[in-house]
C-alpha cells in the first residue's frame, strides 16, 4: 500500500512541477478550470460528487490540454435495503487523483468538444453498520476500510456557454487492464460512474 | 447443456467439482486447476447456452427483489437426477468426491442445498462464495435453524467465504451465519469460513474457489 501512496506522492509533486512551469506572462489561474460534477454508480446504487481544479498546459486550434487535482466521493446507503428491517448501514469512498484532461473542440466555433482525462489517485473506502435480527438472535457489528490505488480514465462531450463549459461523462477505471482481467471492474473499488459537470473557466482570455 | 470434448483416462477416478456461474468463471478456474491439478481434477462448468437463468435456479424462495425467481428445487433436481448421472454415467468419470463451487446466488444456492431437507445433498464439499445471505430477509438463517430443529449431524465439508469490502450486509450476514453453524456442534461436518482481506464481491469469486479447492 505504501509503494501506492508514494506513487501518487510522485505523480501529484510532478503535477505541481508541470503547472508552475507554465507560469510566465500570465496570471497562474489564466485559462483554469473548476470543475462540480455529480456522479452516480448503477451497478453499486451510489451517489456522489467531484470537485476538481484543473490548469491550463496548452491551447491548439483544435487541441486544448490540462492538468490538475480531483476530489471524489461516494456514498452507498444500505439500511433496510437488501433486508426489510434489522440492518443499518452505509459504505462510502473518498479519492484524491491527479488527473490530465485532453479535450478536441469541433467545428468552427470549437464550443462542442469531447475529452479524455486519466486519473490516478488513493481512494479509502469504507464499510460501517449494525445487522440485529431478534427472531434469529442475531446481533452483529461491522466495520472496514480499505485504502488503495485508484486509476481510469474519464471521457466526456459538453458544450461551451460563454465561460461555462457543462458536459456529461462517464468513467472508467482500469483494474484488470493489466493482470488479465483477474479484478473484475464495476466493483466497489472499481466504480464506473456516469455523471453530470459544470465546469468554468476563470479569467478566461477566449 | 453444452459439454466440451474431453479426453480422460477411464481407469482413474477424479475428484468432479461443478461449477456453479461456469459460463463466467470456467475459464479462469480451469487454467488454475490445469496448472494446480492436471490430473487430480475434472472440472464441470455449468452454464447457459442462450438466457441466463441463475437468479431462478439459484434462488428459493421466490421474491420480488428477481423476477421469476425462487425455483432452486427445480435445479436440485436438474443436478442430481440429469447433470451428475450424465457426467458419471454417460461420460464414465468415476468420481472420489464432488464439490459444489457457486459465488454470490450461487454461493447462496449450496448453502440453500445443504439445509433444504426435501432432497438428498449429494456433494460431499460446498464452496460457498460470497454468499446471498441476505435473500428474502435472510431466508436461510430460518432455514438453518430448521435444519438444526431436526438434525444434529451435517455430513459435509463446508467452506465460506467472504470479502471485507463486500458491504455492510454481506460481511455482517456472513459473521452471523458463520456464528450459527459454530454454535451448533453439528456431527460430521468440516466447516471452514475466511473473509478475504481489500476484496470486493466481484474478486471474491475465483479467490475463494482456489482456496477453498486447495484444502479439500
Amino acid at each position: 500500500m505504501y509503494k501506492n501512496y508514494i506513487l501518487t506522492i510522485l505523480f501529484l509533486t510532478g503535477l505541481i512541477g508541470i503547472t508552475k512551469g507554465q507560469t510566465t506572462e500570465k496570471e497562474f489561474w489564466t485559462n483554469s478550470r473548476i470543475e462540480l460534477s455529480g456522479t452516480y454508480d448503477a451497478l453499486n446504487h451510489s451517489v456522489g460528487f467531484m470537485a476538481k481544479g484543473k490548469k491550463e498546459l496548452f491551447n491548439t486550434r483544435k487541441f486544448r490540454g490540462f492538468a490538475g487535482f480531483a476530489l471524489q466521493y461516494s456514498y452507498q446507503n444500505e439500511t433496510d435495503k437488501a433486508l426489510n428491517q434489522g440492518l443499518i448501514g452505509y459504505n462510502n469512498d473518498f479519492g484524491i487523483y491527479a488527473v490530465f484532461d485532453l479535450e478536441h473542440a469541433y467545428f468552427k466555433s470549437k464550443k462542442f468538444f469531447t475529452g479524455l482525462e486519466p486519473f490516478i489517485g488513493v481512494t479509502v473506502l469504507n464499510s460501517n453498520g449494525t445487522l440485529n435480527l431478534p427472531d434469529y438472535e442475531i446481533s452483529e457489528q461491522y466495520t472496514n476500510t480499505y485504502t488503495y490505488l485508484n486509476y481510469g480514465v474519464t471521457s466526456k462531450i459538453g458544450y461551451k456557454f460563454g465561460g461555462f463549459q457543462p458536459n456529461i461523462f462517464f468513467v472508467v477505471p482500469l483494474k484488470g487492464l493489466f493482470d488479465k482481467g483477474r479484478n473484475r471492474v464495476g466493483g466497489m473499488d472499481s466504480r464506473i460512474l456516469v455523471g453530470a459537470c459544470v465546469s468554468y473557466t476563470l479569467k478566461s482570455t477566449r | 447443456m453444452n459439454a466440451q470434448k474431453i479426453c480422460i483416462p477411464f481407469f482413474e477416478a477424479y475428484h468432479t467439482i461443478y461449477l456453479l456461474d461456469g459460463d463466467g468463471y470456467f475459464n479462469e478456474l480451469s487454467h488454475i486447476i490445469l496448472d494446480e491439478y492436471p490430473d487430480e481434477i475434472v472440472l464441470v462448468g455449468i452454464g447457459y447456452d442462450g438466457e441466463n437463468k441463475r437468479h431462478s435456479d439459484f434462488t428459493y424462495p421466490e421474491d420480488d427483489l428477481l423476477p421469476h425467481s425462487g425455483n432452486a428445487n427445480l435445479y436440485i433436481q436438474h443436478l442430481i437426477k440429469e447433470l451428475i448421472p450424465f457426467v458419471e454415467d454417460s461420460l464414465l468419470i468415476q468420481t472420489t468426491q464432488r464439490t459444489l463451487a457457486g459465488h454470490s446466488l450461487g454461493g447462496y444456492f449450496g448453502l440453500y442445498l445443504l439445509f433444504q431437507e426435501e432432497f438428498t445433498n449429494p456433494f460431499d464439499n460446498i464452496i460457498s462464495a460470497s454468499p446471498s445471505l441476505f435473500w428474502h430477509d435472510a431466508f436461510l438463517l430460518g432455514l438453518e435453524d430448521q435444519f438444526n430443529s431436526s438434525n444434529d449431524s451435517l455430513s459435509v465439508n463446508l467452506y465460506i467465504t467472504m470479502g471485507d469490502s463486500e458491504g455492510v450486509t454481506m460481511n455482517t450476514l456472513f459473521n452471523a451465519l458463520n456464528n450459527k453453524i459454530k454454535s451448533r456442534n453439528y456431527k460430521d461436518l468440516i466447516f471452514d469460513h475466511e473473509r478475504f482481506e481489500n476484496t470486493t464481491h466481484n474478486n471474491n469469486s475465483i479467490k475463494s474457489f482456489r482456496k477453498g479447492i486447495s484444502r479439500l
